[in-house]
């Protein structure tokens, strides 16, 4: 009986180690859909604080603005994040309310606001869940991109009480954007608040048969409108030009509300501009709507039409303004789809893991630009084009994909494609050539200090790059496991995360295969924000 | 039978008395620590007893307490086929080893009842998942060695009782270990290796028989 006496009181101190280095391991895949947006100088095509030196500050507006959150679960106060390196990481709260669906897009704004830097705004359309990768061209005010004309002047004016004492006309350096703003004008903020003391005035006009303007256009050209007769559409813009124009005090107001007159607004329109209600270039006599902006909502809004004349061998079109914002002469097409032709990309050798693909979207009519799209790809799931005209033939000028060792082959550079709409799929050839490269798979753990048994296995966007290449590309987590296919034995890469509004990077230089990164304690305000402890 | 009765049965017992031509099969009914069972008992000699026997018990512990974060319940699936042989060492006491196919399961499972708040999110119970983790012995043919007091069978009387203290060597525990959810990665085999590490040093079951038997020839 003694032994077993013993066997039992033995048994009773090795059950205290049955637990022993077993964990709560979480998988932390709450996240259905990720939006990730890359803010580039639209001039130097770098990415913006790619340094870490400046953040771009974002604000979420729009229908589906409560749907928006930090890739970590965490939604900001105001709805407000700032971007690092040049990327922000978002991604859908996965309630029923916010599951993109050709039948239920979620929609939301991204206003962007950055000091020195043109205000803009876009706005996203999601129609389905997944991953989704944006881009936005912001225009430094001292270093814009070609064709876009910028000329900002201090003490045009003044204002005494919001009333304008003499009159002043500002254009950029072009000429093809004038305003005038004629004396004893009264000028309000959007508080209603006068304006007083010395006056500024920035014009800015973006040229439409300039591919750089075009895509640093704010807003972009597949925007939802206001019909004049109040009726809300979603479609695509042929742009005739678009001016920007910021009118500030001495104490940085800036004016958004016009009394007793207008402001007018002129600008040069280049003869190529293709007008697609004559199927030809614009002439004078040519009706053309003219719109504003909202930044708040992303939405354009018909104010009403101009008609082009012929000044001086130039044409013309002006526009008196009651109200101060973004303007923009275009055609507006309203026929498009939330979810259009299939894309297979089809590789000449087998690729196993997933990839993006960009590419830069021309309309065949007038060979301008649309939209840049992004494409990611992975074994065996369609790919589809989301919020696309309809029935407008396009094509497809790719660039470099998120894989050196992935080319677009030269039987579908460009892609042609009748109707992004149609039914019919559209096939793009890829060449894989992985060379010298190889595919790498990196482990991650982290925990929090409060809680060293429980151990979060992250799923989220990651980024990586070539040390010094500034050139981040994509990369999914799941369950705390990535891939990373493509890259070069030997060389030296950084490895990045986005959230919480802060960037956490790691370098890896790539010796082997399999790379496991256990025991990453979080910092304790993500832990207390995140899982409250 | 009286209980003193029974004790007189067990008590007269001794080597000096027992007829060595007497041989006999009876019956029994147990409560052991495999569970409660019956058993089949062969005299093949006074002091050489055989038993086949069974016992089965399955209890299930659900612990419903919508007020707490985690429910959860503990299941015991208890069974064994068993062939052993007695041998009476001294007056009442007997030595016994034999053979066991070992059914026995320990089950825990445990889930959320409540949501979850990470970050801005509710999370569902649905979606946190479940944990699941079993354990069953690393051998089905389990050896067994014991002692006990008291006769498996009697041997002039009808009723006789015994009780036994032994172990079974089932080798070291099988860990199941199953996750859903957000939880899916603890159920790794990692994590389930490293349990059955844990649990390696576990490699006897402890038996406690308490044997009621009856002669019938």
């Amino acid at each position: 009986m003694l032994l077993f006496g013993l066997i039992f009181i033995s048994s009773c101190n090795k059950l205290e180690n049955v637990a022993d280095g077993v964990k709560l391991i979480i998988d932390y895949n709450l996240i259905e859909t990720t939006v990730d947006v890359q803010f580039f100088d639209a001039a130097t095509g770098e990415l913006i604080g790619r340094n870490g030196d400046v953040s771009v500050n974002v604000k979420i507006t729009g229908p589906d603005k409560d749907g928006v959150m930090d890739i970590t679960g965490v939604q900001n106060e105001d709805n407000q994040y700032s971007s690092q390196r040049g990327i922000v990481g978002l991604a859908l709260i996965p309630e029923a309310a916010y599951m993109p669906s050709e039948s239920r897009p979620v929609v939301f704004n991204m206003v962007t606001e950055l000091s020195g830097y043109l205000s803009t705004s876009q706005k996203f359309t999601v129609v389905s869940e997944g991953r989704n990768q944006y881009r936005i061209n912001m225009v430094r005010l001292d270093n814009p991109p070609q064709g876009v004309a910028v000329n900002r002047e201090s003490g045009v004016t003044s204002a005494i009480n919001g009333r304008i004492e003499s009159p002043a006309t500002v254009s950029t350096s072009s000429g093809k954007a004038t305003i005038e703003i004629p004396a004893d004008i009264v000028m309000r903020d959007s508080g209603g608040n006068p304006l007083s003391g010395s006056i500024n005035v920035d014009v800015i006009h973006f040229d439409n048969t300039n591919d750089e303007a075009l895509a640093a256009f704010p807003g972009g050209l597949m925007p939802t409108v206001t019909r004049a007769d109040g009726s809300v559409a979603d479609g695509m813009f042929y742009s005739a030009g678009f001016v920007a124009i910021e009118i500030t005090d001495a104490s940085g107001r800036h004016a958004a509300t016009f009394e007793n007159g207008t402001v007018r607004m002129e600008a040069i329109v280049s003869p190529e501009t293709y007008n697609p209600e004559t199927n030809s270039p614009v002439a004078a006599g040519d009706e053309v709507p003219v719109w504003s902006y909202d930044e708040n909502t992303g939405e354009w809004k018909e104010e009403g039409s101009t008609t082009m004349q012929l000044v001086n061998g130039q044409l013309v079109a002006d526009f008196p303004l009651t109200h101060l914002s973004y303007y923009n002469f275009d055609w507006f097409y309203g026929d498009y789809c939330y979810q259009g032709a299939a894309f297979q990309f089809m590789a000449d050798s087998p690729i196993t893991g997933c990839f993006l693909m960009q590419g830069t979207m021309y309309r065949q009519d007038d060979n301008s630009y649309l939209m840049d799209v992004y494409f990611w790809i992975c074994p065996d799931e369609p790919v589809y084009t989301s919020y696309a005209p309809s029935g407008i033939p396009v094509k497809i000028v790719w660039g470099e994909g998120s894989n050196s060792t992935i080319a677009v082959a030269p039987s579908s550079q460009p892609t042609l494609i009748n109707d992004l709409c149609a039914s019919s799929p559209i096939q793009v050839d890829l060449v894989y050539s992985p060379g010298n490269t190889t595919t790498i798979t990196i482990d991650v753990e982290a925990y929090c200090a409060s809680e060293p048994n429980v151990i979060i296995r992250p799923s989220f966007s990651a980024w990586y790059c070539a040390i010094n290449s500034w050139n981040w590309m994509p990369v999914t987590m799941e369950n705390g496991y990535a891939e990373i296919m493509g890259v070069e034995v030997g060389e030296t890469y950084m490895v990045g995360v986005y959230y919480d509004n802060q960037w956490h990077e790691t370098e890896v230089v790539v010796t082997t295969e399999e790379y496991t990164y256990v025991g990453i304690e979080l910092p304790t305000e993500v832990c207390d924000e995140v899982f409250g402890y | 039978m009286s209980a003193q009765e029974l004790y007189e049965d067990v008590e007269y017992t001794s080597e000096e008395s027992i007829d060595e031509s007497r041989l006999g099969i009876g019956v029994g009914i147990k409560m052991s620590t495999f569970g409660p069972g019956i058993e089949a008992i062969a005299a093949i000699s006074p002091k050489f007893h055989l038993r086949l026997g069974g016992t089965f018990m399955h209890y299930t512990y659900h612990h419903d307490d919508k007020n707490i974060e985690v429910n959860g319940s503990a299941d015991a699936h208890l069974s064994s086929v068993s062939l052993f042989a007695n041998y009476h060492i001294a007056r009442i006491f007997f030595v016994s080893g034999g053979i066991l196919y070992n059914m026995n399961e320990i089950g825990l499972d445990g889930f959320f009842t409540k949501s979850m708040t990470i970050g801005s999110l509710e999370v569902e119970p649905e979606r946190i998942g479940a944990l699941d983790f079993k354990i069953k012995p690393g051998s089905s043919l389990t050896p067994y060695a014991g002692i006990g007091i008291g006769r498996s069978l009697s041997k002039n009387g009808v009723v006789s009782f015994a009780i036994e203290a032994g172990a079974a060597f089932h080798g070291n525990p099988k860990v199941e270990l199953k996750a859903t959810g957000m939880l899916e990665p603890t159920g790794s085999e990692e994590q389930r290796q490293q349990l059955e590490d844990n649990l390696a040093g576990f490699n006897i079951y402890p038996m406690l028989n308490f044997q009621l038997s009856f002669r019938l020839l």
